[in-house]
């Protein structure tokens, strides 16, 4: 299978040639791929750097003018000559073995989206926030790699995923008017023409984490800001954004209410809360330091939205009109009386967005519509009742007696 | 009089267990489908216990991980979970110094995985005589490393330094693994953040007073259930009482290059005498790393047999804690999570276990137990000093710190 492996730079010179150089030593045959780099209005000699190298594959370097991340991987995939593209960011270091291992689970699963593992290494001494990174970014990853996990737009992550070239055209490409959760949504348009991710755990490219404080909340208000953009586009999945829930969280609205009311007294305690971190930090006290981020996050992504909508008017129209926007979804009935594989299989050809369980006419438990998520199968299904849905599932059964020939003297759970 | 320590299949248990007339009661292990389920005490009548008993104990005390195991067997959940996680291969390492009758019975336990393509390494820590070396050379599929300097964590470092594979299992030469055990401890890696899975540790006898009251006081079992622990969900300086312990737990070797190596100055061998297996846990979790508690991942410990043994073990274990404590105080910078959990686990445990024995309440432990303790705890800070003065000078540093 021919590859292209599209790496989109903005003024990174060593770490996007430390990327181009792990690349040199790949265990897929150099000859069947090629690499293109994007200096997306790079300043810094990223070019002069990437000609000098000698690679033993392909190198094609373009320049453009700065247009973003999406403008900058459309370009590349434009370009691309390979079957298979796989998208890098600069900040990545892949292992030997990635492009390898994004053919193979392309083979395993044809037509699937392959969304690589990129683990986050720190250079120097550990402070609360790079654990903080790394427990968020680890929790990500850990999350899909749980057997029977329902797959969500947001997983789609840019830094390391790759996709046949032709459904890549097919579905348009990134969205240049995005410049932050561009992923996130071309992974939305993916999900809703029913196309299936899957994560790859060996295709490892590690992340190597630049972020710091004030980068990482920058980074919140512009998410902020590409929320509603992604609403305006997308008016189905509003009820999921977190600019709908993160007002029932009790610093959540005070956030929400410095932002939108008091928006000269919110700039106050949020410089003077940036600065408290360090003093938390110095004293150990973890959760309180984790508490206050928290809440510095929800206020930048707060001003994010504020920038883009303006008044509080304005969000609740634009809340409202997601929630005309939300259907319920296709939903099914199963009875599991019928067997599990039996009703696995059911599932599977009919995938469902919502599934509401029963067992022997008896309702167990409902595997809710949720916007912007895969479809259901029966891998969900296992999992939904191996977890949230056990203890309803195990008193269904119990009185049903399945279990009865294990010998348990007839006991059952609530007695 | 003793306990008899049983270990019970549910699904056909013996009508009733023979033999048992040096014993008035018996501590049996249920296991459900060979994973552990739930313990009970049931009384010996006649040498004898009747599968009535058990049955009655058991369903007076049944708990969630027993009806979690039936589902999971009606779901066939274990078969998914390793079929989306092909099982890594492992190193076992024991770390052993001069206990040649308890490593035999350990290593005779473990020698099986080594035909299913594992590593089984002995560390042979700063040996007075010869005898560990001539027994290993009885078994050629172990791999004998000697690490010449005094201390259980140098011997762990060594060991995560010099193993073949990821994963490196840790069972102490005085345990008894139980079949599956390493199997039970890997399942649990398919989470790349996990850095660390620990067991249940039950007792291998309860022969003597001393050991049955090491296992009220101070028990290893940590409980039935399956936890998942990291720094949102427990203090990662009290991981000491909920975790587990160094007795059955298994590592990735990334821990060296991502939490550190285990503090030299720590554990058995050193003038801390214990402590060191705590004080990686603690560091794995405020590093943002999982530790998983893994109850199907069983193996059985001699506890000390005489009462000496028993106060001074709990001596050693008060040292360590608050050695590990001084470190994490003067190393991690953590002053107020130290003195905050040092006031929990005094006022909440220390103090109630002195109360209550000087009461002589049932199920107590003799006082001095719990003031060997108390003593121990207060002798912790020097003692971490006096060790880490000991490395450095050993190492020819100035700095104690």
């Amino acid at each position: 299978m021919k590859v292209t492996v599209v790496i989109p730079t903005h003024n990174r010179s060593a770490l996007v040639v430390k990327n181009v150089s792990s690349l040199c030593n790949q265990s897929y045959s150099s000859a069947d791929f090629e690499v293109i780099v994007v200096a997306d209005g790079c300043m810094d000699d990223t070019v002069d750097a990437l000609r000098k190298l000698s690679t033993p594959f392909s190198l094609t370097v373009v320049e453009q003018p700065w247009g973003g991340p999406a403008v900058a991987r459309n370009r590349g995939a434009a370009l691309a000559k390979g079957d298979l593209l796989i998208f890098l960011d600069d900040d990545i270091e892949p292992t030997q073995t990635l492009v390898e291992a994004h053919v193979r689970a392309h083979r395993l699963k044809p037509g699937h989206v392959v969304i690589g593992y990129c683990p986050p290494v720190f250079r120097g001494k550990k402070g609360f926030f790079s654990i903080c990174m790394l427990v968020s970014w680890e929790n990500t990853f850990s999350a899909m790699h749980r057997i029977g996990y329902r797959y969500t737009y947001r997983d789609l992550l840019s830094g390391n995923f790759s996709i046949e070239s032709a459904l890549f055209s097919r579905i348009g490409g990134f969205d240049p008017a995005f410049w932050c959760q561009e992923d996130g949504e071309l992974g939305l348009r993916l999900i809703k023409s029913g196309i299936p991710f899957f994560f790859a755990s060996d295709a490892v490219g590690y992340h190597h984490e630049t972020s710091d404080l004030n980068r990482s909340l920058k980074r919140k208000y512009e998410e902020g800001r590409a929320d509603v953009l992604m609403g305006y586009r997308h008016p189905d999945v509003i009820s999921v954004l977190p600019l709908c829930r993160l007002r029932l969280w009790l610093l959540g609205y005070i956030a929400y209410v410095l932002v939108f009311r008091w928006p000269k007294t919110g700039k106050v305690v949020s410089f003077l809360l940036k600065h408290m971190l360090y003093f938390m930090e110095k004293l150990g006290l973890r959760y309180r330091w984790q508490r206050i981020l928290g809440f510095l996050n929800t206020y930048w992504y707060w001003c994010g939205v504020a920038e883009e909508l303006g008044t509080e008017q304005a969000l609740e129209g634009f809340l409202k009109s997601g929630l005309s926007k939300t259907g319920s979804g296709s939903e099914v009935e199963i009875d599991l009386v019928e067997g599990l594989d039996v009703v696995g299989e059911k599932l599977d050809m009919v995938r469902p967005e919502a599934v509401s369980i029963y067992y022997r006419g008896r309702f167990v438990g409902r595997i809710p519509h949720e916007p912007g998520a895969e479809r259901l199968g029966s891998i969900h299904l296992r999992s939904v009742l191996a977890g949230e849905l056990a203890w309803p599932f195990l008193r269904a059964i119990m009185v049903d007696g399945v279990l009865g020939g294990l010998g348990y003297g007839g006991k059952k759970p609530f007695e | 009089m003793a306990t008899a320590v049983l270990d019970i299949e549910f699904e056909n248990p013996p009508d009733k267990i023979t033999g048992l007339e040096r014993y008035s009661r018996a501590l049996v292990l249920i296991r459900l489908n060979g994973r552990p389920v739930g313990k009970v005490f049931v009384p010996v009548t006649d040498g004898c216990v009747w599968r009535s008993e058990i049955h009655e104990a058991l369903m007076s005390s049944v708990d969630w991980p027993f009806w979690e195991s039936l589902l999971h067997s009606y779901l066939k959940w274990d078969e998914m979970r390793r079929k989306n996680f092909p099982l890594p291969r492992a190193t076992v390492a024991v770390c052993t110094r001069d206990r040649t009758e308890d490593l035999k019975r350990c290593i005779e336990a473990l020698i099986d995985i080594v035909d299913e393509g594992h590593e089984l390494v002995v560390v042979d820590n700063c040996p007075s005589t010869d005898a560990t070396y001539r027994l290993i050379q009885g078994y050629r599929k172990i791999r004998y490393i000697r690490e010449d300097r005094a201390g259980l964590n140098v011997a762990r470092n060594r060991a995560l330094r010099e193993t073949r594979y990821e994963i490196v299992a840790f069972c102490d030469d005085d345990a008894v693994a139980d079949r599956g055990w390493l199997q039970a401890l890997l399942l649990n890696f398919d989470d790349p953040r996990v850095m660390c899975v620990t067991g249940l540790t039950m007792p291998l006898e309860l022969e003597t007073e001393a050991q049955e009251w090491f296992e009220q006081y101070s028990s290893f079992g940590k409980g039935f259930r399956r936890m998942v622990f990291d720094s949102s969900n427990i203090n990662p300086l009290a991981a000491g009482s909920r975790v587990g312990a160094g007795v059955n737990m298994a590592l990735r070797r990334s821990v060296l290059k991502c939490v550190g190596p285990f503090d030299e100055a720590l554990d058995a061998g050193t003038p801390t005498f214990s402590g060191g297996d705590t004080e990686m846990f603690s560091r794995i979790l405020a590093y943002g790393y999982r530790i998983v508690y893994e109850p199907a991942a069983l193996s059985w410990h001699r506890h000390r047999r005489t009462l000496e043994e028993l106060v001074k073990t709990m001596y050693g274990y008060g040292v360590g804690v608050y050695a590990f404590w001084t470190r994490s105080a003067l190393v991690e910078g953590e002053f107020v999570n130290v003195i905050r959990a040092a006031w929990n686990w005094f006022f909440r445990y220390q103090l109630r276990h002195l109360v209550r024995s000087f009461l002589r309440r049932p199920g107590s432990v003799p006082p001095e137990v719990v003031l060997a303790e108390l003593k121990g705890c207060a002798m912790g800070p020097w003692a971490y000093l006096r060790s880490r003065r000991a490395l450095n000078s050993r190492n020819g540093k100035k700095r104690v710190l």
